[in-house]
């Protein structure tokens, strides 16, 4: 073992998970090495109580999401994913926009798309439900997993997920869930390791040569490596703050795991494109500025406040309880809060590094797990319940239909391709995507999700004058030649739109909103464009 | 040593820890207090006037002379003068509002009267040069209050003005000429006399009350000095310690004493002109307008992206980090406040106000680790003399003129578009943009009646707020706001949303622009030279 486990309270958790399981059954049944249920046959396994609380997570999990409320970027990923898989080709130019039209464009995430793409065309819509529902179910397994096994205590480690899993703002069905899993598996990886357990971590390149090619967040995956293997480097015992040093093997076997890795961002059909993903936001000043997910921290809902509540619970824990931590994991920790603060969507970043520190805080605390107090009856009656209930409630297609219509512009998509409107035609860019998937490519989009794309080029900086209504902004329309706008009732635009006279609303519902110039007015066409199934324009790789 | 020259008084013969009680306090929270704890010899007066110590402070009033040039002023501080002026004329307090059209004749007290006096009779007697002086002369206040507080705490004057430096930003950002810049200067003095009685001075604890009633007076930031009196009672009525936590009981005496204080200044909070009514000011507006919490710059978030929030972000991941690091000892009392005031500034960024001074004798007291102490012998005293001479005379030497300070207002108020008015006949109502609201009643009320202003309090309510944020940010509802107030004129910023939607819309004819506004007349709505603007609508108020 290359290093011992820190401030995790003193538990019996260990022996009782290697102890002999009562009863002559052991010998005639399978039994498990895993973790806290090293040793337990697999009935006693499924119907656990540490079992049953994972489960419980899950329900947890799937209440919260089968509302489907999903990111507005997710329809292009599919439609990306799509284009792949119809052609096998990867897109190198955009074929979507008219604004970026041609413009060199990799598919960052055409991992993360083929996989959305494929679950859509095997399950349609609850394809995509079941999708969104399975894998912030996985994602709250791992980190159930991660901070039991780092506790020592199932208890604790729920709790702290549990209390988490509120943080979470990224289970929206876009590649950065995957992502997020990554991050979770790769913790669970670096733990075991630090607990003895060496196989798994030549692991870690492999899920790098996935990650880099589903999403960004990559970086950060690399950087956890980085951490942990530099925080062994030394051993260092200040304060509350303790490192050991690594025994010469683990820090030969992690410090090639960390090359390995590093070399594996360059496994893609785009050779090193990918890798530059990370850094090119410190080139898109407008993009995070203005982007909703990169903003700063704004506390208007309830997981923010708990953000500052836990942060500061940690201090006034830290004050009377003098906890001693482990160098990488004070790092990380602070280093998720830090990102928080800066960008809302990294509030799961800080949810995933701060919930090892509060299970180990939670574990002081919660009595520990004791196998010989098990009901496996009743655990088992309580998952059966919770799988059946939610088995039973699955939302229908229907149901997911509805949900779409009630955020999208489904109606005036159908509008749209139900007549004749004249084009270019401006959008909302939490449109572009569902634009982009349901008639693209023909339909040209203004702007949508690819930030990265529309940068650059300047179009995302008029788009936010536009809806700034800065100085000069309406110029943009003409500048584009804009001949009709498809907005939401809620925009500013729309309302100036209705009082100028040149401009005609000529479709509208309690989503969206279509306005055409007077001199470009709607006509009824009954043949109608479908763009479901297009090959991709613009070429490809 | 002689690190508690800032809290001596003048030519008084002190001992540094003049008890017992404060030098355990002083061991025990690892304040490098400058030990040994010897009564020193009676000091000159030049002696205390000149010191090291003494320079860093002037070194901070230097730096808060710079920052006060810029002449940065809320919008509130016109209307502040203005009413301040209309007492100091009157000797009546306004108890209805006579400056709006939008909600005339409604019920509205001033809580802020007698900083408002304060403002109006420096405008009185200096103009634009008497407010800039009261700003300089209270951040200065504020400042040396918070070196003198970070001093006492830490015991190390060197660290103190090191820590007051590294939040010094944090802090001018609250110095806005408004009344509530003597509320932050109020808890200070709060902090130090409670600090001081901690330390064995009690007599200093009367004025609390005394204070109390001014500061009820004032700002209704004076909840917040209620409840720090509350927290140093409260957290001296048990006695542990508990990890790097300590609380210390008081003793009987104290305890008594320290009550009654608590006690009289909550008595305080009803000796004002309103009566009662200022003590229920705070309350008011924290639960009952959600609007002005939601809207107002100052209520939202620290907004972490800009150096101001990460600022305070390193602030706070700072202390985190020490104390896992370094085991900082806590007062309870300390940590309670400390705690509070860190979510009331991640929720509000004007609560930077008060975290700022719980946070500074911390971080003063942490840097004390690192940072030696002042040695009275080795100081020199005509060093010290000529570099605050310097300081001094260069505050003095750039101190703006009044030509200088117009045109810093021009920068960001409607200086010159309220110069047009003054000379042009614009039809009215006119709807104003919210910071604007406040010069234009300084410059032009009451016979001008603006559409909003920056009295929160009066206009939710009566949804005047919801409306103007409905135009503002041209919302579905705009146009029709606008026809149902009868606006014929419109005085905005000229990069707002609104500027640009008039410039496109047919009705509205631009009649004045500059880099800071722009006035927008309707088009059907004649102006007639020389009469002054109207604040009725126009029975023909039709269309944009």
């Amino acid at each position: 073992m290359g290093f011992e486990t820190i401030s995790a309270p003193e538990t019996n958790e260990s022996s009782i998970a290697l102890g002999p399981l009562g009863g002559g059954s052991r010998a005639s049944r399978p039994v498990t090495q895993l973790g806290i249920f090293a040793g337990a046959s697999i009935p006693q396994v499924l119907s656990s109580f540490a079992f049953m609380l994972g489960v419980c997570l899950v329900g947890r999990v799937y209440y919260a999401l089968r509302s489907f409320d999903v990111d507005p970027d997710l329809w292009w990923h599919i439609k990306i994913g799509q284009s792949i898989l119809a052609t096998h080709r990867w897109p190198i130019a955009d074929p979507y926009s008219f604004t970026a039209a041609g413009q060199h464009w990799r598919a960052y995430e055409w991992l993360g798309d083929i996989i959305f793409a494929a679950v859509y065309r095997v399950g349609g819509l609850r394809g995509l439900g079941a999708l969104l529902i399975v894998l912030g179910s996985l994602f709250a397994l791992a980190l159930y997993y991660y901070t039991t096994i780092r506790c020592n205590n199932p208890k604790a480690g729920f709790l702290a997920t549990a209390v988490l899993i509120n943080l979470v703002n990224v289970f929206n069905l876009r590649p950065q869930m995957l992502a997020y899993l990554y991050l979770v598996l790769t913790l669970i990886v670096l733990e075991r390791f630090r607990q003895g357990k060496r196989g798994e971590i030549w692991l870690l390149p492999l899920l790098m040569v996935v990650w880099i090619n589903t999403h960004g967040l990559w970086i950060i995956g690399l950087g956890t490596i980085g951490a942990y293997l530099a925080s062994g480097l030394v051993t260092l015992r200040v304060g509350g703050l303790e490192t050991q040093r690594w025994n010469a093997p683990d820090r030969r076997q992690l410090s090639l795991v960390f090359l390995l890795s590093v070399t594996a961002i360059f496994i893609t059909p785009y050779g090193a494109g990918l890798a530059t993903l990370p850094f090119q936001m410190n080139s898109s000043p407008v993009g995070l500025a203005n982007v909703q997910e990169w903003q700063p921290m704004v506390f208007n809902l309830p997981g923010d406040k708990l953000f500052v509540y836990l942060l500061l619970g940690f201090l006034l824990v830290q004050v009377l309880a003098r906890l001693k931590w482990r160098l990488e994991e004070l790092g990380l920790f602070l280093f998720g809060t830090m990102m928080a603060f800066l960008h809302l969507r990294f509030l799961s970043l800080f949810a995933v590094f701060f919930a090892p520190v509060f299970a180990v805080i939670l574990a002081r605390w919660l009595p520990r797990y004791d196998r010989a107090k098990e009901i496996y009856a009743l655990n088992a009656a309580v998952i059966l319940s919770l799988l059946g209930a939610m088995v039973w409630y699955f939302p229908s297609q229907s149901d997911y239909s509805n949900i779409v219509d009630r955020n999208l512009p489904v109606a005036a998509v159908r509008y749209l391709d139900t007549h004749t409107v004249p084009v270019p035609m401006y959008n909302r860019y939490e449109f572009g995507g569902y634009l982009l998937w349901a008639r693209g490519p023909e339909h040209k989009v203004f702007i949508d999700g690819r930030g990265e794309l529309y940068e650059p080029v300047g179009i995302l900086s008029d788009y936010i004058r536009l809806a700034n209504f800065n100085p000069g902004s309406l110029e943009v329309l003409q500048k584009y030649n804009i001949q009709s706008c498809l907005l939401s009732p809620g925009d500013a635009l729309s309302t100036v739109l209705t009082a100028l006279p040149d401009w005609k609303k000529v479709f509208s519902d309690d989503h969206s909103v279509l306005f055409v110039r007077r001199q470009g007015d709607a006509k009824q066409r009954p043949e109608v464009p479908t763009a479901q199934n297009d090959p991709v324009a613009g070429g490809g790789i | 040593m002689s690190e508690s020259d800032l809290i001596v008084p003048l030519g008084q013969s002190i001992s540094v820890l003049p008890t017992e009680q404060d030098r355990a306090e002083v061991l025990r929270t690892n304040d490098l207090a400058v030990a040994a704890s010897q009564t020193i010899t009676p000091q000159t007066i030049w002696q205390l006037a000149f010191s090291f110590p003494a320079m860093l402070g002037v070194i901070l009033v230097g730096a808060v002379g710079t920052i006060a040039r810029t002449f940065f002023v809320d919008p509130d501080v016109w209307w502040h003068v203005k009413f301040g002026q209309v007492i100091l004329a009157t000797h009546h307090l306004p108890t209805t509002d006579i400056y709006s059209f939008s909600v005339a004749g409604q019920h509205w007290i001033d809580a802020e009267w007698l900083g408002d006096v304060l403002l109006g009779g420096m405008y009185r007697l200096g103009g634009l040069r008497g407010l800039e002086l009261t700003s300089l002369i209270l951040g200065s206040a504020i400042l040396i209050a918070l070196y003198t507080l970070a001093a006492m705490r830490s015991g190390n004057s060197k660290a103190a003005f090191v820590a007051t430096a590294a939040v010094f930003v944090m802090t001018v950002v609250s110095f806005n000429l408004r009344p509530q810049m003597l509320g932050y200067l109020f808890l200070i003095l709060t902090l130090i006399i409670l600090q001081r009685f901690r330390r064995g001075k009690r007599r200093a604890m009367w004025a609390l009350p005394i204070l109390m009633v001014v500061w009820v007076n004032v700002h209704p930031s004076w909840i917040i000095g209620l409840g720090v009196i509350g927290v140093y009672l409260a957290s001296g009525l048990v006695e542990f310690h508990l990890g790097d936590i300590a609380a210390q009981s008081w003793s009987n005496s104290d305890r008594l004493r320290l009550a009654i204080v608590l006690g009289l200044c909550g008595c305080a909070t009803f000796i004002t002109p309103y009566g009662a009514a200022l003590a229920e000011f705070p309350f008011k507006f924290a639960f009952s307008l959600p609007l002005n919490i939601k809207n107002i710059l100052e209520w939202l978030p620290i907004p972490f992206g800009s150096p101001l929030g990460k600022m305070f972000l390193a602030a706070v991941l700072g202390v985190i980090a020490f104390q896992v690091v370094c085991r900082f000892a806590w007062r309870l009392e300390e940590l309670a406040l400390f705690l509070f005031t860190t979510t009331m500034a991640c929720l509000h960024v004007r609560f930077l106000l008060i975290f700022v001074p719980i946070f500074t004798p911390l971080l003063a007291t942490m840097l004390a680790r690192w940072v030696p102490p002042y040695k009275r012998k080795i100081d020199r005293y005509l060093l010290n003399a000529a570099m605050m001479a310097t300081v001094v005379a260069f505050t003095i030497w750039y101190f703006p003129t009044q030509a200088e300070l117009l045109q810093s207002a021009g920068k960001t108020y409607p200086v010159a578009a309220v110069e047009f008015l003054n000379h042009n006949s614009v039809p009215g109502p006119m709807y104003n943009n919210y910071g604007f609201g406040g010069y234009l009643i300084w410059s032009r009320g009451p016979e001008h009646k603006v559409f909003m202003d920056g009295r929160g309090e009066l206009y939710e309510p009566s949804g005047v707020f919801t409306d103007y944020l409905e135009i503002a940010d041209i919302r579905p509802s705009a146009f029709s706001l606008i026809k149902k107030y009868g606006f014929q004129s419109c005085l905005i910023k000229q990069d707002e949303a609104l500027a640009t939607v008039l410039a496109a819309l047919p009705d509205w004819q631009r009649v004045y622009g500059d880099e800071t506004s722009v006035l927008y007349v309707r088009r059907s709505a004649s102006p007639v030279v020389g009469a002054r603007i109207s604040s009725t609508p126009t029975e023909n108020a039709h269309g944009l």
